[in-house]
This record gives structure tokens, sequence and C-alpha cells, in this order.
């Protein structure tokens, strides 16, 4: 959190004059991806509101959750602008905000570099700052470069990523989801690519997919950073490599959400980290 | 409990509900002031007030206040004629397997045909979920009253045990859905089933509000047959009642009226059986009362509860399913204990 603020502050200074013209702007955005995105392009002053996923900044009115918005009750906020992925709704709020004179702008969003970039452009546009934009791409440009190079060294390991929630199936990450996406940059190889979403995955196939690395999440995520918690809870694990290894990690599943994001990128970078352990 | 003269109710839950109707228009997050709310129902463009604060309160409360008096209205409406068809104070529109169904249909529609949802949304401005929810409904209905009807007629008994036999199995099939849903699909399911009446389209309005009258002036046909029926349904047949008739009219009616219902606001659950109770009272079992005035205190209570449910968290909204459960099982409950000795 703190080193995505001193970005913002510092991406802030250096704007201060273009912010002047965005500062008019009474912005209400939708989803953590897109509220992180606005605050690291300096764009904190014209925020006004965010829905209910959005962790950061805490001081702003809350409106909801992002697929059940309330058209006056964003309203009330006297907003110029909403901000969101495509999949806020329902589409006939965001038809009476538009009506009422909100400009309501929707970010399409895939777990890709190429999407994250795009939403860097058009955010940048919309708070009249294609610098900050400039700057934070260069900036990510310089993080996956770097990931690649460090992946290159590394044994293409095969990470899987699985969802813990007690009393449900475990559920393992297909080939389209921003988990996915994270171990792939960070240099791994799912093993169950060919998969799309989440999907509940059996204990043999757990084994017979015989990952080296094993990456979790869920609601309850922090008691997962021990490898013991997660070996009792799924105990197939220790019939691969990864569990032979204890290569057994949490990760906050918050950053998963809304495509791939900055937290996200951390991630990656994390995870590059136990690659290289593993190698 | 003490009973009152009828031109009394008639004016009290009538009256109740006008205040609340006014009251909803010039409820909201926007702070609207009341003079100014009701100065924008009827203003035209060129009056003066801002565009925002007409689309407010025209496009955004109107709609919504009727259709939460259509759908109250229905609910309340159909729980009275379901507790008298079943002679039953338990049963609520749900007995019949509809509510169960329409929940299977929205499932489906979530769920399963989810990409679908996107191109059928243009289509006769009726999405998919409603559609479904509402022939989902319709199916259960059916396939409930022809098991419980034989050769000699039908069986409200029989029926009430497949009501909740086939509401089961549905429940059975949405656990499978749900094993199945991604927690993006997850999160809209369990919101449509604690039910909204937000999304309130002008054609769903227009929809819920011919439903209810239709439905109360086919009822009130029926409202002394069923007061025959109270007697049992041997002496109905005495007294001239074609019962088999009857029965299968007021399921088939009460079915399509629920499932409407479903259909435009989710589930909303406590109205169509708190309600009836509530009426049966303060009124007695005559259904020439009971069938309207528990339509007219259907609209007024889940009129209120839609107001709590937007202003409550504002900027952002409760599922008033929630609100009118929160609030109608403490008060059955309530109603249990008075009338104890009673029942």
């Amino acid at each position: 959190m703190g080193r995505r603020f001193a970005l913002a502050l510092s991406l802030l200074g250096c704007s201060a004059l273009s912010l002047s013209a965005a500062a008019q702007e009474r912005i209400v955005s939708i989803g953590p991806a897109t509220t992180e995105l606005i605050l690291a392009l300096g764009g904190e002053q014209s925020l006004i509101a965010t829905d209910i996923s959005s962790t950061e900044p805490k001081n702003l009115p809350r409106v909801g959750y992002h697929r059940a918005l309330a058209a006056e009750g964003i309203l009330s906020l006297a907003p110029t602008r909403l901000i969101g992925s495509d999949e806020m709704g329902p589409p006939p709020a965001l038809e009476q905000l538009r009506r009422a004179g909100v400009k309501v702008d929707v970010l399409p969003t895939a777990p890709t570099l190429a999407n994250l970039n795009q939403r860097i452009d058009t955010l940048a546009g919309l708070l009249n700052d294609p610098a900050a934009g400039t700057r934070l791409k260069a900036e990510i440009q310089a993080q996956t470069a770097q990931l690649a190079a460090q992946a290159k060294q590394n044994k293409p390991l095969k990470v899987v990523f699985l969802l813990l929630h007690k009393g449900q199936p475990t559920s393992i990450a297909g080939g389209n989801t921003t988990a996915s996406a994270l171990l792939t940059l960070a240099g791994g190889v799912n093993p169950v690519a060919q998969l799309s979403d989440y999907k509940p995955v059996s204990t043999e196939s757990l084994i017979e997919l015989q990952p080296d690395l094993v990456l979790v999440s869920g609601r309850d995520w922090q008691q997962y950073q021990d490898p013991e918690a997660v070996l009792s809870q799924v105990p197939a694990l220790t019939a691969t490599p990864a569990g032979k290894n204890r290569a057994i990690h949490a990760i906050d599943g918050h950053a998963l959400q809304g495509g791939l994001s900055l937290t996200s990128l951390q991630q990656a970078n994390q995870i590059a980290k136990w690659i290289k352990l593993g190698s | 409990m003490m009973r009152l003269p009828l031109p009394w109710l008639f004016a009290l839950t009538g009256g109740a509900l006008a205040l609340l109707l006014v009251g909803s228009l010039a409820t909201g997050p926007m702070a609207l002031s009341f003079g100014e709310s009701l100065r924008a129902l009827f203003a035209g463009q060129e009056s003066g007030i801002a565009a925002h604060k007409l689309l407010i309160v025209q496009e955004i409360r109107l709609p919504r206040t009727l259709l939460c008096i259509a759908v109250g209205g229905i609910l309340g409406l159909c729980g009275a004629v379901m507790q008298g068809l079943f002679r039953n104070p338990l049963a609520d529109p749900g007995i019949i397997g509809v509510s169960g169904g329409a929940a299977l249909g929205a499932a489906l529609a979530i769920v399963l045909l989810a990409p679908l949802g996107q191109q059928w949304q243009s289509l006769l401005g009726i999405g998919l979920l409603p559609l479904l929810a509402f022939l989902g409904g319709a199916l259960t209905t059916t396939l409930v009253y022809l098991l419980g009807t034989r050769e000699g007629g039908t069986s409200v008994t029989v029926m009430l045990l497949a009501g909740v036999a086939i509401t089961a199995l549905s429940g059975a099939v949405i656990g499978l859905l749900t094993y199945l849903a991604d927690d993006q699909m997850l999160r809209n399911l369990s919101l449509w089933q604690m039910g909204t009446l937000a999304a309130g389209k002008p054609v769903d309005v227009a929809l819920a509000l011919a439903t209810l009258i239709v439905l109360l002036l086919l009822f009130m046909l029926d409202a002394n047959p069923l007061n025959a029926l109270l007697l049992g349904e041997g002496e109905a047949r005495h007294l001239g009642v074609n019962v088999q008739s009857l029965k299968r009219r007021l399921i088939l009616l009460t079915a399509a009226g629920v499932g409407v219902a479903v259909a435009v606001a989710g589930m909303i659950g406590f109205v169509g059986l708190v309600v009836p109770h509530l009426v049966r009272l303060l009124a007695g079992p005559n259904h020439v009362r009971l069938l309207p005035l528990s339509a007219l205190l259907g609209a007024a209570l889940l009129l209120g509860a839609d107001m709590l449910a937007r202003t409550l968290l504002a900027p952002a909204e409760l599922p008033v399913g929630i609100i009118t459960a929160l609030l109608g099982a403490p008060f059955f409950i309530w109603l249990l204990v008075k009338g104890r000795r009673t029942l």
C-alpha cells in the first residue's frame, strides 16, 4: 500500500499542472483495479466515491456492489463521471446515470498486459494527464522486462493456483484467469491452461498434475501462509513435488479481481522469487 | 384482536398507502425537498427544474413506487387466495412451487445461459432472466397441479406435499448450479434471491400493474366461492360451487401472478404470508374484504420496506427481500404468540 501511495504522490507532484484541469471532474470509481489505477495516475483529488470492493482510499463513500449499483444513490453524490469495468451494472442504472448527464466510462477488462496498458491510456486520457499514463506504463514495462529476464534464468516450473474454501471443493485456476496470467508472467507454466475460469479439481487429478509450486488463496488466505495448514486441508498435495518441498505459498486474492493490476504485478514479482527458490 | 368496522379499515389501509406513496416519491438518497419532489413529478422539461431532478423523480422514484405497489399487491392478494384455497394459515404463494421454480429458472439464466443473456437484452425489452423465472414458476406449478390431480379431482393435501417436494427438487438443482457457478454468478444469484425493485423498467411496471388489476378483478369474482370453500370442499359443492374448476382457476392465476412478481422483482418473502394473516385478524375471514385489503396492505408494506431499503445504506442500497424478512418474520412470531389461543 505504502509504495503505491508513494508512487501516486510522486506522480501527483510531477503533474500538478495538468491535474488542475482534471480536478473539476467528480469521479465515482467502480472496482478495485480501476480505483488503484486512478490513484496511481494521480487522480485522487477527482475521486468522490468508490464501490464496496475498493479498499483504498478509505475515507470515501461506497456506492455498493459493482453489479448492483443504485442510480439515485450515485446521483446524490453529484458525480460528473462513473468509471468501471465491463462487469458493472445493472444496465438500467447505468442508462439512468447517462441520461442524468453523468459520463459513464466502461473499461473492457482482461488479464493481459496489453489490456492493462490500454486501461491506463484510457484513464490517463479521462484524467487529462497523458504524461502520467506514459510514466506508469514505462514503470510497468520495466517491471515486466525484469520479470521476463528473471524467468529466462529459472526452470519453467509447473505452477498451479488453488482456491481453498472450508467445506467447499478446491478450485484450480484455468488459463484465462488473472492468477494464471500472473504465474505465466513470473515464468511458471500453468498445466491446466486449457481450462477456463476456476474449476473444481479432484484429489486424483491434483496428484496427476504433479505441480512443482502451489499457490493458494481464499477467504482465509492468511492462515495458508503455513504450508502445513494447506497440506492438512488438501492432503493429496503431499504426493506432489510441491508438497514434498513445501513449495506452497499463499497470496492475497483481492489483487486477483478485475484483471491485471499494479498490486497483482507486484505479486508476479513475488511468485518469480518463489519459482527461483524452486529452480 | 379488536375488529374495526369495514369503512374504517379501507380508509386506514388506503390512507396509509396514499401517505406511503407520496412519501416514497419524496424519499431517496438525493436530498430533494418534499415540495420540490412533488413539483418535479408533474413538471415538464421547460419548468426550470434541473433535468437530473426530473429524471430522479419521474424515471427512478415513480416507476419504483408503482412497481412496489403492484408487486406488494400481487403478493398480498395471492397469499390470501392460497391461504383460502389450502384452508391453511401457513400457506404462502410459494407453496404451489412457483417461487422454487422461478428461482430455478433464474439460476439457469444466470449460470448456464449467461452468454446468451447478452443478446437477449433487447428482445421485447424483457430479459432472459425474468422470462426464464416466469417459465420456471409456471412449469413447476403445472407439475404440482398435475401431481395433485387424479380422476376424482385435485387433492389440496397432495398438492401441498407435491409443492414441498418440487421446491426441494428445485433447491437441489439450484445447488448443483451454484456448484458450477463462478464467483460472479454466485453473487448475482444470491442478490437476485434477495429481491430488488430498483431495476424496474416501464414495461415491467406496466406488466405488474396490469397483472394486479386483472388478478384483483378475477379473484373478486371468486370471493364468495372461496368463502364457501372455508366450510370444506363437500359443503362448498353442496352450495353449488364447482370446486374443481375453482381450484384450477385459482392455482393458475396465482402462479401467473407470483410468476410476474418474481420475474420483475426477484424473490421477496413474507409479504404473501404475513399480510393476509394481519388482514384476517383485523377484518375477519370474509374474502370479499380479505382480498382487496390484502392487496392494499401488501402494497403499503412493500412500499414501506423499499423506502428503508433505498435509504438505510445510501448511497448504496439493500435488497428489499432482506427488509421484508427482517420485519416480517418477527412480526409473524408476534402474531403467533398473541393469537396462540385462537389459531
